[in-house]
């Protein structure tokens, strides 16, 4: 080969400049395969991570949102009148503009044929028959069919006939179909109609044009009404049986309600906002201080009467205490057969009345014998309330005057979304903190795992260091024997010992203490005594000699002059214990059966168990507060970790 | 004393002598540690394996029984079936990942610091909460997972609800815990020397060729001892599993170590459970082994060639 040829041949320039362009190009790919792998690893590690933190910010109701929810929200409500109910927000786009509104009231309707104009029906076998789509026929939604046969052709099942189905033709149907409100039609006569010498299940209905029978035939939609969130402000609560049925006020396509108040003489029209039961309630802290328990025979007869600032329909009755003591009127909390719990009449400024709904969470308590429930956390305004739920709930309506509804406009109720926030909700954390798990909370949990990993760090930390060093510097007939004892425990795994070990705690009187789980870290662990080994190993003897010279001994010189130079070695001895025992679950699992001892990866697992499937923000709270030692841990010291590792891995 | 300096010909008061009598002061902790919490266990878990012993009463023995009512449980070998394939999906899976990862990374990439930090941090959280991270991104029902699969058109299986799918989703959560093992590959890739490269490029070999002629044998003792930890490690799952399935549905995902866990502690059967975990380990010692064997065919030692 000519070796001396030169390069600037035109040939060879050409030929070069597509090893140039090709090796550009490959290096160009290569750069774009890295970084996909490196997105992709990315997003697998990361994402997890991040859509958790996101969560622990979330309610409930927003974690398993299909789709997801990234960023963490909170529905908006607004408060009616001067009553505790907070009514839902939602967002409406009017001519691409979206509107804040509170719902006023909703009208389901039903499509339905007028069996007179029904004409030209077939008898067609049902697997000759299409899917069922919903389509708006001029204003009226159907269930239209399109002929296996001939999909041009659509039809209207109208009823069955054995395997056969009985239709019309969507061109023959369509004058006849109209769009009834629902309690209209459910509340017409029943009639059968028969049509072309098939028999149907009809009603009749009066309309605007007269009495029409007529054939329910679905599908049923609804139409909302909805205004702007002030109307609220002007919401009262009454008693249900109080609304007398008036008229309609016509608002778009549908019709808004109105109602009058029984003894109102002005017949002023209201609108009711909702139909709800509601619950009298009385701070918890009235009960405790104020209420008592009064047997049967000292109360008098019982009448319902408005208790209170707040009207409240209560059992009230006359007690008598025994003794000289004047009888006194009392309100009835709870009521009992045998006594009943009572609360002074005149003691009962903080009785009122709470939607039930609000209230789906509380817990059982007692006074004496007596059981009630209490809902802590009740939301009223700004304030969360602990209140006792006493008392009978009643149907109350939420009404406002018509007057008070402006710029109302009706909508499907699918267009409507529930209006909200961004907010990064700290409940969960708050709640997780405080929710008792058998009587114990997180914070103990973080104590005790806290305390096991500075024990097991300073177990370790003395054995391992002592150890190290007689290993490193030493020398002692045997020693290479007991190196190799020392390394093979490394590999040993360690469920072999589990049973002798639970057995050697017992018989030390140790199980449910947290002894058996930080006592063996003094006593040396091999990872670590290896990696301190080989950095005891790597320091200069010369250093050690001055001091040995001076006469000083093993220990002083340990102190003095290799541990002031291991200091990233005993970091990492440190930051490995923590990492460890901050993680460890299965001997705390086996050792501990008290929660108050528990660490936080068992204290975890066991409010997961009890709460999983409830407190789903929570849990997710929790996890990552468990996660933040470790996390902070890694940032700070995350070279110590990752020295560690390559220490011990690189063997081979 | 006398006796110990006879025995080992040591004379105390000699240099030597006195620092042979230092170094095992010093490593007493851990003499002792070893013989109390290691060794005699070891004996005694062995003995106990062959009794009937539920704790309270003296262990009875009984000969090889445990044993031969293990080999007849059918949960054993369903618990040792699931753990094996547990092993070959995340081990094998998890050196592909954080190979891939590692070789994308050694290539002097920007901000190396960065993306090792991300892919190093899943794997120092506690299992824990890790797990119950996973079960709801695993929810069948409103999950991360099977709504993002939902946007590509696939109907998501029922994960850890599903006996079919619950192992596959414990595999697929295992690779999120490759951080160390990248972490060392990365260290080894980059103690590679530059000169192996060059003088393969000057062979004419192309990018394929130098992964699979150099980077790959001057790396296979690393891959090799973390292969090996990594089995030890998955043969003895026992965290993941407890939180996330308890072994279910339908003993899908009875880890060996829930099997003994169950045995040990819920039912004490102390025999039983010691039977079980000396099988474990002797199957461990046994991989082990086959692997070691095995190395001589796949790892490359540099010794080798001097």
């Amino acid at each position: 080969m000519d070796t001396s040829r030169p390069l600037s041949t035109p040939r060879a320039q050409s030929s070069l400049k597509t090893l140039r362009a090709s090796k550009q190009w490959q290096s160009a790919l290569r750069l774009f395969l890295s970084y996909t792998v490196l997105l992709f690893g990315a997003a697998f590690m990361l994402f997890p991570m991040l859509w958790m933190l996101s969560s622990s910010f979330k309610p409930t109701w927003q974690i398993f949102t299909d789709p997801p929810i990234w960023i963490p929200q909170e529905w908006e409500h607004v408060r009616a009148g001067n009553t505790n109910r907070m009514l839902s927000l939602w967002r409406v786009d009017v001519d691409g503009e979206s509107r804040q509104v509170i719902e006023i009231g909703t009208r389901r309707y039903t499509t339905v044929v007028d069996g007179s104009l029904l004409q030209n029906l077939q008898s067609i076998p049902g697997d000759q028959i299409g899917e069922a789509a919903s389509t708006l026929v001029g204003t009226t939604l159907l269930n239209v069919r399109p002929l296996v046969s001939d999909s041009a052709t659509q039809v209207v099942a109208l009823a069955r006939d054995g395997d056969n189905m009985v239709v019309a033709n969507l061109s023959d149907i369509q004058a006849a179909v109209s769009r009834l409100p629902l309690d209209e039609v459910n509340a017409g006569e029943r009639a059968d109609i028969t049509v072309e010498g098939v028999e149907f299940r009809g009603r009749e209905v009066t309309t605007d044009a007269g009495i029409v029978q007529v054939i329910p035939l679905g599908p049923e939609s609804a139409l909302t009404i909805v205004g702007p969130p002030e109307i609220a402000a002007d919401a009262i609560l009454v008693p249900a049986e109080q609304l007398q049925d008036a008229d309609f006020a016509s608002i778009g396509d549908t019709e808004l309600r109105l109602s009058h108040l029984v003894d109102d003489t002005s017949a002023t029209p209201y609108v009711t906002l909702s139909l709800e039961s509601w619950q009298p309630v009385i701070n918890e802290e009235a009960v405790d201080t104020l209420a008592f328990i009064a047997p049967a025979q000292l109360l008098g007869e019982r009448e319902i009467v408005p208790v209170g600032p707040n009207d409240v329909a209560m059992q009230v009755t006359e007690y008598t205490p025994e003794g000289d003591e004047a009888p006194y009127d009392v309100t009835i909390l709870i009521s009992g057969t045998a006594s009943s719990l009572v609360i002074p009449a005149d003691q009962t400024n903080s009785l009122r009345l709470a939607q039930l709904g609000g209230l789906t969470s509380a817990r059982g308590d007692s006074f004496g014998r007596i059981a009630y429930r209490v809902q802590d956390g009740f939301v009223e305004g700004e304030a969360l309330n602990s209140v006792a739920l006493v008392g009978d709930p009643r149907d109350m309506a939420l009404i406002v005057p018509q007057t008070a509804v402006t710029d109302a406009f009706d909508v499907s109720p699918d267009q409507m979304q529930r209006s909200t926030h961004t907010e990064f909700r700290l409940d969960g954390y708050r709640e997780a903190l405080e929710t008792k798990v058998a009587e114990t909370q997180f914070p103990t949990f973080f104590k005790n795992s806290f305390l096991l990993v500075f024990l097991n760090c300073l177990g370790h930390v003395l054995s391992c260091v002592v150890t190290a060093y007689a290993f490193a510097r030493l020398r002692a007939p045997g020693k290479g024997f007991l190196f190799l004892i020392l390394l093979s425990t490394m590999m040993l795994p360690f469920p072999v010992t589990i049973v002798p070990l639970y057995e050697l705690f017992r018989d030390m009187g140790l199980i449910n203490t947290l002894g058996p789980l930080f006592i063996r870290s003094f006593f040396g662990n091999a990872f670590l005594i290896f990696m301190l080994r080989q950095f005891f190993a790597s320091i200069p003897r010369e250093l050690e000699e001055a001091a040995r010279i001076d006469g000083a001994n093993v220990l002083q010189i340990l102190w003095n002059v290799i541990v002031p130079l291991s200091k990233p070695a005993i970091a990492t001895v440190i930051i490995f214990t923590f990492w460890w025992y901050w993680n460890s679950f299965l001997e705390p699992f086996i050792y501990l059966s008290s929660p108050e001892l528990f660490p936080v990866s068992v204290g975890l697992n066991f409010f997961k168990d009890q709460y999983g499937t409830i407190y789903f923000d929570r849990l997710i709270a929790a996890s990552v507060m468990s996660m933040v030692p470790m996390i902070v841990l890694f940032f700070f010291a995350q070279r110590y970790f990752i020295e560690g590792i390559q220490l011990t891995g690189m063997k081979g | 004393m006398a006796a110990l300096q006879r025995r080992f010909g040591l004379n105390l008061s000699s240099m030597a002598g006195r620092e042979a009598l230092t170094f095992y002061i010093l490593i007493l902790p851990w003499l002792i540690g070893f013989i109390v919490f290691l060794g005699y266990p070891m004996l005694r878990s062995l003995y106990l394996s062959f009794t009937d012993y539920d704790l309270l009463s003296a262990p009875r023995w009984i000969g090889f029984r445990n044993y031969e009512r293990i080999f007849r449980d059918p949960e054993f070998w369903q618990s040792l079936k699931v753990t094996l394939i547990f092993a070959l999906g995340s081990v094998p899976g998890g050196t592909i990942i954080a190979l891939a990862l590692a070789m994308v990374l050694a290539q002097k990439l920007k901000g190396v610091n960065f993306w090792r930090t991300i892919f190093f941090m899943p794997s120092i959280l506690s299992t824990i909460a890790v797990s119950i991270l996973w079960l709801y991104i695993f929810k069948p029902e409103g999950g991360l997972l099977n709504i993002m699969l939902g946007w590509f058109g696939i109907e998501g299986p029922g994960w850890i609800a599903s006996e079919q799918w619950a192992l596959p989703a414990l595999i697929i959560m295992s690779w999120w815990n490759i951080g160390g093992q990248m972490v060392i590959y990365l260290a080894g890739l980059k103690g590679i020397p530059e000169s192996l490269y060059e003088a393969a490029e000057i062979d004419g070999a192309n990018g394929w060729a130098k992964f699979r002629h150099v980077t790959i044998p001057m790396l296979s003792p690393t891959i090799f001892f973390n292969v090996v930890l990594a089995i030890i490690g998955a043969l003895q799952i026992f965290d993941a599993g407890w939180v996330m399935t308890r072994g279910g549905p339908n003993n899908a995902t009875l880890f060996y170590m829930i099997n003994l866990y169950e045995r040990a502690f819920n039912f004490v059967q102390m025999g039983y459970a010691s039977a079980l975990a000396w099988i474990l380990f002797i199957i461990i010692m046994v991989i082990t082994v086959l692997v070691f064997r095995s190395s001589a065919l796949w790892v490359f030692y540099e010794s080798e060639v001097k």
